[in-house]
């Protein structure tokens, strides 16, 4: 009798940790690239950049956004050039928000969308200002596919789609995707911020900021995939679970509802494999049909001080992905992603 | 007593040469129809409510404009029309077409020269109301919220509504 009942309790712990640790867990190394204390000259210190790509040649273009401008590094982090200024005037940017604002193209063209007076800037690799266009709403992350399509997630109150796309032209082409929260609302507003990238494919893979959501449409801008993932446990404590669901924010879409989970970025390798980081310390790989596979642990040089907000790759080669401290103005190869 | 007096006069004549800049920059406003074709705004038979963008407040892009002048747009009866004009200096005409094609209210869009105007603009924004006749009967002031400025308007609204 003792030993039935002690096998069904080793079952049923098994079960538990099976459901605790259903996603692999790995830890992660960092290797600094980039540290802006340490540079020397002055142009070479970066304010708050908020957002950073990767080009197919592996250079590395940061929106250094505290200094109005865009910094070229090679993929060593030996700086190349800066382009961009602030002002008024062809290739003005300006500084404001942390949104995910800066994305590359085949040609390594570079897409700036700026924050504060909403307007998608496009430049040459060599930073040669090529054309910009007005936005009606600012915009939380830019993803531009192979056909040069430029794919945006506003931050607008009013209904409307999840994702806008216009040609590099800037004329405006169409809108998909659905919202998570369909009522007008501050924490609604919030909820269905998002952000967006490419892989190798054209499929266009979606994680929303504050709901454990990927989405993937395919080429044609057909949802073909939604995979709910399990926060990872550090991230979410007890009290915050309660009301954390989305009948919840539909109900009270103008709550002061203060979410538990920020996703500051999305990356794609070019395996078609993907992460997330998460409230700045945390990394989720997801499958090429976006669910997630594993969670990584690091332990930042500075600890809790880095403040992580991107993660980017080279999505047509395997190499390090990057992760940005905005707080420092420094960044990490992540050999083991 | 007398120090009060003067101040009040000297306000009010402040506001009549305000309102008098404000009436002339707004009659010289000019809407690009065409490349050679520059009209002036048009007046709705009872009330235009016109709202000039020269440039988005970098401190607030989040659209709560749109979306004041989008409610004003549903309360919105017959007689009463509802412009946004965008400077042609900072919008381009390519800028133009997305917003009609993105905004819900695409008829009530356009481009124009609203240089006359910038003095009076507040964060690159002015809200004005006309009668028929093209005299101002009530504009934005500094610092005004957007609820406030759909309460006053709504209620200049509603109050030509009655008055058939």
């Amino acid at each position: 009798m003792n030993t039935i009942l002690g096998l069904t309790l080793v079952c049923r712990l098994a079960l538990v940790l099976q459901a605790i640790s259903a996603i692999p867990e790995a830890q992660l190394r960092l290797r600094p690239i980039y540290l802006s204390s340490q540079q020397q000259e002055a142009k070479l210190k970066l304010a708050a950049p908020a957002a950073i790509a990767v080009g197919r040649s592996g250079n590395i273009y940061l929106f250094d956004g505290g200094n109005s401008r865009i910094v070229k590094l090679d993929a060593r982090g030996k700086f190349i050039a800066v382009f961009g200024q602030p002002g008024s005037g062809p290739g003005a940017v300006h500084s404001g928000g942390l949104n995910d604002a800066i994305a590359v193209d085949e040609d390594e063209n570079v897409y700036v969308s700026d924050p504060a007076t909403p307007k998608i800037i496009i430049f040459s690799s060599n930073g040669t200002f090529q054309r910009s266009f007005r936005l009606p709403f600012p915009v939380t992350s830019i993803a531009v596919n192979r056909k040069r399509e430029i794919f945006l997630t506003p931050n607008v109150a009013r209904p409307t789609e999840l994702i806008f796309v216009f040609s590099q032209t800037g004329n405006f082409l169409r809108r998909f995707g659905e919202k998570l929260i369909k009522s007008p609302g501050s924490l609604a507003q919030n909820l269905n911020l998002a952000v967006a990238a490419f892989d190798v494919k054209d499929n266009l893979f979606v994680a929303f900021r504050s709901w454990p959501l990927i989405r993937k449409y395919s080429s044609d801008d057909k949802l073909i995939a939604e995979n709910q993932f399990t926060i990872p446990a550090e991230l979410i404590n007890e009290s915050q679970r309660k009301n954390y669901s989305l009948e919840f924010f539909a109900r009270y879409p103008d709550s002061a509802y203060m979410p538990p989970l920020i996703t500051h970025s999305i990356s794609i390798s070019p395996r078609g494999a993907g992460y997330l980081l998460l409230n700045a310390h945390s990394i989720v790989a997801f499958s090429p049909s976006g669910k997630v596979t594993k969670q990584f642990h690091f332990r930042a040089p500075r600890d809790r001080e880095n403040v992580f907000i991107r993660i980017a790759t080279n999505v047509n080669k395997n190499a390090p992905a990057y992760l940005l401290d905005t707080r420092s103005g420094e960044i990490y190869a992540a050999p083991e992603l | 007593m007398r120090h009060i007096k003067t101040l009040l006069v000297l306000t009010i004549l402040t506001m009549a040469v305000m309102s008098g800049g404000l009436a002339a920059g707004i009659a010289h406003v000019k809407l690009n129809h065409s490349t050679d074709d520059k009209a002036p705004i048009p007046l709705g038979d009872r009330l235009t409510i016109v709202n000039l963008f020269d440039e988005f407040a970098p401190g607030c892009p989040t659209g709560n404009r749109f979306e004041t002048m989008e409610r004003l747009n549903s309360l919105r009866p017959a007689g009463i029309t509802i412009l946004v004009i965008f400077s042609d200096k900072h919008f381009s005409a390519q800028d133009l077409e997305n917003f009609k094609a993105i905004l819900p209210m695409a008829d009530s869009l356009d481009r124009g020269d609203i240089e006359p105007i910038r003095p009076h603009l507040t964060e690159g924004k002015l809200l004005i109301v006309l009668d028929a006749k093209g005299n101002i009967i009530w504009h934005e002031k500094p610092n005004t919220s957007e609820q406030e400025v759909f309460s006053e308007l709504s209620r200049l609204i509603n109050a030509m509504s009655n008055k058939v």
